[in-house]
């Protein structure tokens, strides 16, 4: 794994367009949760669609895009992902 | 078995077309009802298929079935408590590996289940080919396609179900699991007692995602035990049980979707993202979201003003008609508690239907097309600096057409604290209904030129004062975590005219329901406190002097107005005899350092029943003919009696004070309590008393 710590960024400040991997969430139980339901977990693939700014963002995660506020992208940690690699367990 | 009723409960993901689906099973056989204790709505139908009665409960449409959101909690008790015969998943065929995730927990309950597959249009024509006979082998569930919103594959979701084709379901992803959690789901629920395997399963499960309800139902050592081995996997694999159960999940949905679903066309940009680019533009997504507003409210109220008019004719014609039971000239108490508190109180509520009716329209619209969604998204950064969520502003929005609605449109935030937050500060949008206090005002005080600028600065005065307490409510009262903001932004779709009605109608029925019952209380009582006790002897003999005028050889137009003015007067004396005219006269102390009189102190208490209602009352207690907002003699009046200052005061207290009784009884529905009604009645009250006196003071300093 490539998984080194200059690498990792918030998803908050991630690369528009580029496919990213989510490698933590900062967050209680029930934050892991409610992103767990709209398809964030550790260590799937997702890509910006939009990018913050001054509001909430737009990703790409498995098949539908969900709207993200400030302050949890900036609790998401992600890491550039290369399609050749495999995914962890 | 020819008359068993089977019972079949709705599952989904919002956006799935749950809803369509269920109102297409059910037809116009539904009724709508409370969870106790909270606002979810229950949504039960009925429908009859083969000889079988079939019962359909529509739960809330969830992502999930944690016991984080009131919804989900209520979706998982239902079929926990009420144990549906069946339970019908139902699917976005066209987004599979998020929607099955749904599917995982409601297996995990050991449910009898079916997937509809929906929307299965979608699927067709993004080129996703779905192997569904290798679904149904793989997950061992029956699945049936159908397009809910076109009506097909009903009859076959129907056979199904009375063909009792649906399977018990397990949990299928623990066996692929890792070694650590399906060991820690075996070993904990082992040491539970349960029905049966599947439910201590569930229950192993949940305990290990850390889940409140199921831990208060278990014993002590049940659950120091499930943490010890819940903080044991965390640190083998450095993530929480939670996280990880979660993507064990999905680690088994992703292989499923590999094997079942082969993607022919890879065009990543769908029409849903290319509108999005243009209305989520960080630049012009908000002017298009003003301009849609715009349209929204000048359709509301260009052609709602007609029917509002017809409303009008109706109650009057009505109260005429009511009137006509009494011979003429009678002094008969029923008939003006019939007439003038019922049918005038319940009456002045409904005349607004037309445009909550049309407001509502506009907004079912907006929200089934998908575009609600994205109005929270664009506005999320400017309502988070106020303190309030994104999906506040719309809510907020609908309090300039009227309080009541944007009450009941809080509902779209899940959060308590965000919502109650919302709603408390709602009735300071100045609404439709003060919009005449002000046109009788402005006018009578000021010159041209200060009018439009005036409005504005009333109609800001409410939002900054809105944000103002927004901030202190949640930082004080509804204190807790920044709700995180995260939704879906689901594809858009052209609603169909059916759902759109039906939308509508749910939620103007629901203000119906309420002029009906609590405004027709308060409407009565209201009227009998201003009417009561009623003045026998009065200061001068009007009939003698009413029949000496009409008897008199003046020109026409002079005996009626000379009739008006008598017959007002004999209204006022009438008036400043009843509790509310006592009450006036008492209240006046307190209310003069704001600038008011004991007359404008009554109008302000009638505009209680509705806010509209300030300008007929002050019509009344200065005993002029006919009043509305463009009586000229009422201004006249006005000049007379009054500084421009204390026109304004009228206006701020107007606007900041007391919300109308339909609010109270909104507040007092939405939020289960009485207590929060009343905190928001007298809080404004207090607030509207505040700001008015500074104003007034400083501004009799300054002039």
């Amino acid at each position: 794994m490539r998984k080194t710590d200059s690498t990792v960024v918030r998803l908050l400040d991630a690369p528009r367009d580029t496919p990213v991997e989510i490698v933590g969430i900062n967050g209680g139980t029930h934050m892991v949760q409610k992103l767990a339901a709209m398809g964030l977990t550790h260590h799937v693939v997702v890509r910006v669609m939009r990018g913050g700014g001054t509001g909430p963002m737009v990703v790409e995660v498995r098949g539908s895009r969900v709207g993200l506020g400030q302050g949890i992208s900036s609790r998401i940690m992600v890491r550039p992902f290369f399609s050749d690699e495999v995914v962890a367990n | 078995m020819q008359n068993e009723t089977l019972t079949i409960a709705l599952a989904g993901n919002p956006n799935s077309g749950k809803t369509s689906i269920f109102n297409k099973l059910t037809g116009a056989r539904q009724s709508v009802g409370n969870y106790p204790g909270i606002t979810v709505d229950r949504k039960e139908g009925h429908f009859r298929w083969k000889g079988k009665d079939v019962r359909v409960i529509d739960l809330p449409g969830t992502y999930s079935l944690t016991a984080g959101s009131p919804e989900e909690l209520i979706a998982r008790n239902v079929i926990l408590e009420e144990k549906p015969d069946i339970v019908i998943n139902v699917i976005d065929s066209s987004n599979l590996e998020r929607n099955l995730y749904l599917t995982m927990q409601l297996m995990e309950l050991g449910v009898n289940m079916i997937l509809a597959m929906n929307m299965w249009d979608a699927v067709e024509r993004r080129g996703l080919k779905t192997d569904l006979e290798k679904l149904e082998f793989l997950l061992g569930l029956p699945t049936v396609k159908t397009v809910g919103s076109k009506g097909k594959g009903i009859t076959s979701l129907k056979d199904a179900v009375v063909g009792n084709r649906a399977v018990q379901t397990s949990s299928p992803w623990v066996k692929g699991a890792s070694t650590p959690i399906k060991k820690a789901v075996s070993v904990l629920s082992a040491e539970l007692a349960c029905v049966n395997k599947q439910h201590c399963e569930w229950k192993a499960i949940k305990l290990l995602e850390s889940d409140r309800e199921v831990q208060k139902q278990e014993d002590e050592s049940i659950v120091g035990f499930s943490l010890q081995l819940a903080s044991r996997l965390e640190t083998q694999r450095g993530i929480s049980s939670g996280m990880l159960i979660a993507r064990a999940r999905y680690k088994y949905i992703e292989q499923l979707i590999k094997q079942v679903v082969v993607r022919t066309v890879s065009s990543r940009v769908s029409r849903s993202d290319r509108i999005d680019a243009i209305v989520t533009n960080r630049y012009i997504g908000i002017p298009i979201f003003l301009v849609m507003m715009y349209l929204v409210f000048s359709f509301t109220f260009t052609v709602g003003e007609p029917l509002m008019g017809y409303m009008e004719m109706l109650f009057k014609f009505i109260g005429n008609l009511v009137s006509g039971l009494w011979p003429a000239g009678s002094d008969s108490m029923l008939r003006a508690l019939i007439v003038e508190g019922v049918i005038g109180g319940v009456g002045g509520v409904l005349v607004f239907l037309p445009n909550i009716f049309l407001l509502f329209l506009a907004i079912a619209l907006l929200e089934d097309s998908g575009y609600m969604a994205r109005v929270a998204f664009i506005m999320d950064g400017l309502m988070k600096k106020l303190g309030l969520h994104g999906k506040s502003f719309v809510p907020l929005l609908v309090g300039f057409g009227c309080t009541v609605p944007a009450i009941l449109a809080t509902r779209t935030l899940e959060n308590r604290n965000d919502r109650f937050t919302t709603l408390m500060v709602a009735p300071l949008m100045s609404c439709g209904a003060r919009f005449p206090i002000y046109m009788m005002i402005i006018p009578a005080f000021f010159p041209q030129a200060w009018r439009a600028p005036l409005v504005w600065i009333i109609y800001l005065v409410g939002i900054l004062l809105s944000i103002v307490i927004a901030r202190f409510l949640r930082k004080k009262v509804f204190k807790g975590d920044e709700t995180p903001f995260v939704m879906e932004l689901p594809s858009y779709h052209i609603p169909t005219p059916v759902s759109i009605l039906r939308h509508t109608w749910d939620n103007a029925g629901e203000y119906v329901k309420k002029a009906g019952t609590v405004i027709l209380a308060i409407s009565v009582i209201l009227w009998v406190l201003s009417s009561f006790p009623r003045k026998k002897q009065f200061t001068v003999d009007y009939d003698s002097e009413i029949a000496a005028v009409t008897a008199s050889e003046l020109p026409a137009e002079l005996v009626t107005d000379s009739v008006t003015v008598l017959e007002n007067t004999r209204q006022m004396e009438a008036f400043t005899y009843t509790v509310t005219g006592r009450l006036g006269r008492f209240l006046e102390p307190v209310m003069e350092p704001l600038g008011f009189d004991w007359r404008v102190t009554t109008a302000l208490m009638g505009a209680i029943a509705a806010k509209e209602v300030f300008v007929s009352q002050m019509g009344v207690v200065f005993a002029v003919g006919e009043s509305d907002e463009d009586s000229s003699t009422l201004r006249e009046k006005l000049r007379e009696n009054y500084t421009p200052l204390q026109g304004l005061a009228m206006m701020l207290f107007a606007l900041i004070s007391a919300p109308c009784v339909a609010t109270i009884a909104a507040t007092r529905k939405e939020t289960e309590s009485w207590k929060w009604a009343m905190i928001q009645l007298f809080g404004l009250t207090i607030l509207a008393y505040i700001v008015t006196l500074v104003v007034y003071q400083v501004g009799l300093l300054v002039t």
